[in-house]
């Protein structure tokens, strides 16, 4: 059991929140001109890491909004959490 | 014409202890609004004479109409005026269309009230959220999980407190409110 700062609510019980897998995916822009490849890249293949990881969550017994946070995998340590469209916070030093 | 009767999910009931007592508040219209902030602000004041909220999970009060913060582009408003429909459509009228959404959920949920020296134990026996005073004060208002429902509590006094609950699960709610009294 962790605690997570929602940005618009303030410090919440992690069973407030659900992940939903890793941030800023953009969709492509030029739709139509996207090889099967290209698009089976977009959908269905993630980094994965273990260790720092920018990733969606969503609120959703709170405020019910998505925002994004950089956690690590490895450790459940959440270092930020920032509002969707918000410039990715820097790594922590050391991590990687 | 067929005289409909408003009927709530639990009949009003009521429930008290020593140091405790709950109940079913009379049914209300509530009505969710999404958009711009500040203009749903305005359009809420103009229409009910709500003041805007002061801030996020906050709600304001006045003449038994309330309005509260759901998140950063919605509110939700309690109105003591039985037609829904009507304040619906003067909202809308203050509102950009297609812009916002103006939604009757009068009927969606349920309000239980919950007030005494015991409450916030059995308040804090369900959630894992933090109700101490110093960080859920008297107009306050919170989203959160008590037991597997998601309520929207509000501080409306000292020891009293309002629990908003789907309709469906308000039978969950209150026997799980009613258990736990016992044991606090």
């Amino acid at each position: 059991m962790f605690i997570i700062n929602c940005p618009y609510c303030g410090d919440r019980d992690q069973t407030e929140f659900t992940c939903h897998g890793e941030a800023h995916i953009a969709r492509p822009t030029e739709t139509e001109q996207l090889s099967d490849e290209q698009w089976g890249e977009y959908i269905f293949f993630r980094t994965n890491p273990k260790g720092m990881h920018y990733e969606r969550w969503v609120h959703a017994h709170g405020c019910r909004r998505w925002f994004n946070a950089l956690r690590n995998t490895a450790t459940d340590e959440i270092f930020a959490t920032y509002e969707v469209g918000a410039a990715k916070p820097a790594l922590p030093e050391g991590e990687s | 014409m067929v005289n409909v009767e408003l009927q709530t999910p639990l009949n009003g009931q009521t429930f008290s202890i020593e140091g405790l007592s709950l109940n079913e508040m009379p049914s209300c219209s509530k009505i969710s609004l999404r958009g711009d902030a500040a203009q749903l602000s305005s359009a809420i004041e103009s229409v009910a004479g709500v003041p805007s909220v002061s801030g996020a999970n906050r709600f304001s009060t006045a003449s038994d109409n309330t309005q509260f913060w759901m998140g950063p582009d919605e509110r939700l408003m309690y109105s003591n005026s039985p037609d829904a429909a009507a304040l619906v459509q003067s909202l809308k009228q203050q509102l950009p269309a297609g812009k916002s959404a103006v939604v009757d959920v009068s009927d969606y949920y349920t309000v239980l009230r919950l007030s005494g020296d015991k409450a916030r134990d059995v308040l804090a026996s369900g959630t894992p959220f933090d109700i101490h005073p110093d960080n859920f004060k008297q107009g306050d208002c919170a989203q959160i999980r008590y037991g597997n429902a998601s309520i929207l509590l509000s501080r409306v006094a000292e020891s009293a407190y309002d629990l908003q609950v789907r309709w469906s699960f308000a039978e969950y709610l209150w026997k799980y409110l009613c258990k736990v009294a016992r044991y606090v």
